[in-house]
């Protein structure tokens, strides 16, 4: 029995190193793609806008305002056009794009990981507080 | 358009999550539910239930008390099933192992891999 266990241990982590190694595979294959090196400099882009920076510490300051009712009611407006002029600031605008191009390629790469697997990948890889 | 080389490296993480003793064990009590004459029906109309209740709440209707406590009904009786259950259990190991797959990949890649490759 023991040599039997001692196997399958063997086993088992043999299977978990194997899985280990194709994630940093895959990883090291998403890294140098295009659409992973584009959301990067449009990140990069966002934290050098300080213009987009100052907006988004006064957006983070009249939310927690409003989510603890010390804001005045006018700030509810104030939140809003805010997030509407960050959002036409061109240096969101290409984050947006960036990010959806990333997300359209990593769908795609996870339904490839899905059909290998026999299991959705990422909707069954969400961790909740429900353990679900 | 995915390269061949992201296809290659996608497949191989795929299939070696297929061959982890989580997955395998998940698989299996999966078959074993499927073939039962009781357990597997159980399971199905207990799923579909689900379904239709959430989606009729997502169009806004406002359920009747008796079809609610009809599910709970059917959810009690699932949970003392024991090949429901195993076969639960055994999802939920699975899903533990996913989710630290998935959190490597987000750590390597420097985004939330799970919330981007999520299709809705």
């Amino acid at each position: 029995m023991k040599s039997v266990s001692t196997e399958m241990t063997k086993r088992t982590f043999a299977r978990k190193a194997d899985v280990s190694q194709a994630v940093l595979a895959l990883s090291a294959t998403l890294k140098a793609s295009p659409e992973l090196a584009a959301l990067q400099a449009a990140i990069q882009s966002v934290n050098t806008d300080h213009e987009a920076q100052a907006m988004l510490r006064q957006i983070r300051t009249l939310q927690t305002g409003l989510y603890w009712r010390q804001g005045d009611p006018t700030d509810a407006l104030a939140l809003r056009e805010l997030q509407t002029s960050l959002e036409a600031r061109p240096s969101i605008q290409s984050y947006y794009r960036a990010e959806q191009a990333v997300r359209e390629m990593l769908q795609a790469v996870d339904a490839v990981i899905s059909q290998a697997a026999g299991i959705d990948f990422a909707a069954n890889a969400k961790t909740s507080c429900c353990g679900g | 358009m995915l390269s061949e080389e992201l296809i290659a490296a996608a497949q191989a993480l795929g299939r070696s999550l297929r061959a982890t003793r989580e997955a395998q064990a998940y698989f299996e009590a999966q078959a074993r539910l499927q073939l039962d004459p009781e357990a597997g029906p159980l399971d199905e109309r207990l799923s579909s239930l689900y379904e239709e209740l959430t989606a009729r709440q997502r169009a806004g209707e406002q359920l009747a008390e008796t079809e609610v406590d009809k599910f709970y009904a059917l959810r009690n009786q699932v949970q003392s099933q024991p090949l429901i259950t195993a076969r639960d259990s055994a999802l939920s190991q699975l899903k533990s192992y996913l989710a630290q797959a998935a959190a490597d990949l987000s750590n390597n890649l420097g985004v939330d891999y799970t919330a981007l490759a999520r299709r809705a």
